[in-house]
């Protein structure tokens, strides 16, 4: 009973009238299903299966993965509209927590090597080919001042402990979103605010945090995006991408 | 009684001689079928979160599990550490319960408390002289809990 089941839903309309119905996929994926993928524009594709998804060249100079795609099954899946790496549009993705937990700390996000949550090692890039997240949650120096190649942002505490929701407006994302964004430890946005400078997703070193402990036993939504970077320095493999997760402590 | 269990859970002794754990079934009304015995809806709500005179962390394996001897009404919680993940096409599943933490404040001035947690990758560790509004990590990769909202532990200060 005590804790949420959650969601992840994506925006398939657009910032000034966001479309969520029907997007919701589950945390955790298996076989293809309930998949966030990343691409260069022009290269996914709606019914592309997982083992077919089309590989990533690493670009020149620092910049951000183009598109953003999420697959409810393996071939089924949709381009988050509103995702393009920068820090334009607001509405973009969101936790959907229903009312059956009790948190006992504000929310936290961060990306991981792999599930087993291990620390980060900032700036250490793995060797040719890498099979885990740990190039793009340890960054690199040149490129990221070691901060991590996956950037984010948390819109206050998506619930407060008085039971209000907070949801963003259309527009920006607070003010800076730099390769070298990222700060030690938690980053906390005030209350319904966006964080101005976007946080660096580098295990338990530079993570986000909700701005406060929501009110238990009550559905709410949680609004955050996410920036994915590509650079000269990024270690090559066959699948890099890092486990994102949020955690948090409940009864 | 579980005699072996796969995830750590909580199981208290109250002064009135009941025992309680979270794998009880309750009914709840509003939901309208039944659910395990919540920390926060039921023991504090029924007042039993007074009576506790012994709190129990089982974990996994057979037959394991510590305690705490509760002398002062108020002072136990209990709270566990959820992940819940995003698969980035790694295909890595995740949604668990990566620890459970029992505790008890033992020093209400200065806000301390001690306990033990069960940790899913270091196992059972113990704790002392924690400040309970700054819970610290127990392990590199997960983020401390930070402030913690006493009312729904059911903690008195």
């Amino acid at each position: 009973m005590a804790d949420y089941t959650a969601t992840i839903e994506y925006n398939k309309g657009n910032d000034t009238t966001p479309d969520w119905t029907g997007t919701a996929i589950a945390t955790g994926g298996v076989s293809g299903a309930n998949e966030l993928r990343w691409t260069k524009a022009g290269d996914g594709g709606a019914s592309t299966a997982s083992a077919s998804w089309p590989k990533f060249r690493r670009l020149a100079s620092v910049g951000a993965v183009d598109e953003l795609w999420a697959f409810s099954a393996d071939t089924t899946g949709l381009k988050v509209a509103t995702y393009d790496g920068s820090r334009t549009f607001a509405r973009v993705l969101r936790f959907s927590f229903k009312n059956a937990g009790t948190a006992v700390s504000a929310m936290k996000l961060s990306s991981y090597a792999t599930s087993s949550l291990g620390a980060a090692t900032p700036g250490t890039q793995p060797s040719d080919p890498s099979t885990d997240g740990s190039g793009i949650v340890n960054g690199h120096a040149t490129d990221t001042s070691s901060t991590a190649y996956l950037k984010g942002n948390i819109y206050g505490s998506g619930l407060t402990a008085g039971g209000t929701q907070e949801t963003p407006s259309a527009g920006n994302v607070g003010t800076t979103l730099a390769a070298t964004s990222g700060t030690a430890g938690a980053a906390t946005p005030s209350a319904g605010a966006w964080l101005a400078t976007w946080q660096s997703l580098q295990a338990d070193t530079q993570y986000l945090q909700g701005s406060a402990i929501p009110q238990a036993v009550t559905a709410f939504l949680l609004y955050f995006t996410l920036a994915l970077l590509s650079g000269p320095n990024l270690c090559l493999g066959s699948n890099i991408a890092p486990v994102a997760a949020v955690q948090y402590d409940r009864t | 009684m579980h005699l072996f269990t796969t995830e750590p859970y909580w199981r208290i002794h109250l002064i009135t001689g009941k025992t309680l754990t979270k794998h009880q079934a309750v009914w709840d009304q509003m939901l309208g079928h039944k659910r395990e015995l919540d920390w926060t809806l039921d023991l504090i709500s029924t007042g039993d979160i007074l009576k506790i005179k012994r709190l129990e962390l089982v974990y996994p394996g057979f037959h394991r599990s510590v305690a705490l001897r509760i002398d002062e009404p108020g002072t136990a919680f209990q709270f566990c550490r959820q992940v819940k993940g995003m698969d980035m096409s790694t295909g890595q599943v995740m949604d668990s319960v990566e620890a459970q933490i029992i505790g008890r404040v033992y020093d209400k001035f200065n806000r301390l408390c001690q306990g033990y947690v069960w940790d899913r990758v270091k196992g059972l560790l113990q704790y002392d002289e924690v400040e309970i509004d700054e819970f610290p990590s127990w392990r590199e990769g997960l983020m401390p809990p930070g402030q913690l909202n006493l009312d729904v532990l059911g903690v008195r200060l």
